[in-house]
């Protein structure tokens, strides 16, 4: 009986520990060097609203790397959040504590999917406008975003 | 073998008899109030245009600003088509408490939408709700975000929804708002424009 308990709970620690991060669908890389994000945009958002950042990572060093944080002054609160099935055509969003981009790889973060999370903005966002944010690596550190908005 | 090629043939010739527009359902009337603060009654006020009805919150960032873009897509298509003047879109909030007219009047301007033939309706919580249930739309109250004063911004989970009116007002098809095919649902209302 004590080994069965003890089993139950070693299978729910390594599920709660796979849960923290989420599974990251990544593409090989072909070329480039360092860690690069490319064809970054904003979604429009007015004042106080929200709004989503996407774009591509691409992690073209021999190492794994995690994005863990972000920063900006474009919105009071600022998080890595995924879109999420539900089933039955319902879809949902969710914060994400972090993201793993494994080496030699190229991570999207694109609509219906992964996207920085803008909440309550402390400005317009309309297409044209630009801004900025600071993703925080664990690996290669803080990477500067600046992005246009969208029409989209 | 002569059993399975009349039932492949016969599979065959339901699926060739599917109309594009399965639906045929009377939707009943509803009090909501516009962008501009103004009432209106869905579906009855729009009665002789075709409607494209989409179902938002504007504090959704991803799937709601989806929908959206793909129904100013669809509009952009019918203005080429020439056939924009015969079709009314509307944005129906799901989230009264948040999404008053002024919220979406914003929500319309920051994405530079056409309004010509485009409003953003909410309504009182249970007329939504009646609304939700005839079209089988689903907004739950999910996860939440604690803003720096203290303040609690929800998120749904929603059924990812455009829907396709007649010129009665009756529901024609359903689609799903965030992943549909434009060409499709240009078809089905070019369909429906040739409909007596």
């Amino acid at each position: 009986m004590k080994n069965k308990i003890f089993l139950t709970v070693i299978i729910l620690m390594i599920i709660t520990l796979y849960g923290c991060g989420k599974e990251k669908k990544t593409e090989p890389l072909d070329s480039g060097e360092g860690l690069i994000i490319k064809n970054p945009w904003f979604r429009p958002g007015a004042l106080n609203r929200n709004s989503a950042l996407y774009f591509e990572i691409y992690n073209n060093t021999d190492r794994n790397d995690t994005l863990y944080d972000v920063k900006s002054d474009l919105a009071k609160v600022v998080q890595i959040h995924e879109t999420y099935e539900k089933g039955n055509n319902m879809k949902g969003m969710r914060h994400v504590e972090f993201v793993e981009i494994p080496a030699r790889s190229k991570l999207e973060f694109k609509p219906g999917g992964f996207h920085i999370m803008l909440v309550g903005l402390t400005k317009d966002l309309k297409p044209g406008d630009a801004g900025e944010v600071t993703l925080l690596f664990k690996g290669n550190g803080k990477v500067r975003v600046r992005a246009e908005v969208s029409g989209k | 073998m002569k059993n399975l090629i009349v039932a492949v043939l016969l599979v065959f010739s339901i699926f060739g008899c599917m109309e594009n527009l399965p639906l045929d359902e009377e939707i009943s009337n509803y009090d909501l109030i516009n962008q501009d603060s103004v009432n209106v009654i869905f579906p009855k006020d729009f009665k002789g245009k075709i409607q494209v009805v989409g179902f938002i919150f504007t504090n959704c960032p991803d799937i709601c600003p989806l929908t959206t873009n793909n129904m100013h897509l669809i509009q952009e298509e019918l203005k080429k088509e020439k056939i924009n003047d015969k079709v009314q879109f509307l944005s129906i909030s799901f989230d009264p408490e948040i999404d008053k007219p002024s919220v979406l009047k914003k929500f319309a301007e920051v994405r530079n939408l056409d309004l010509t033939n485009w409003q953003l309706c909410t309504g009182t919580k249970p007329v939504i709700k009646k609304l939700l249930d005839e079209f089988n739309v689903l907004a739950v109250q999910a996860d939440t975000i604690y803003l720096p004063n203290n303040k609690v911004q929800y998120y749904y989970v929603h059924t990812d929804r455009i829907s396709l009116l007649d010129r009665k007002g009756n529901l024609r098809k359903n689609y799903p708002g965030s992943k549909i095919d434009i060409n499709e649902i240009l078809t089905d209302i070019k369909e429906l424009v040739d409909e007596e």
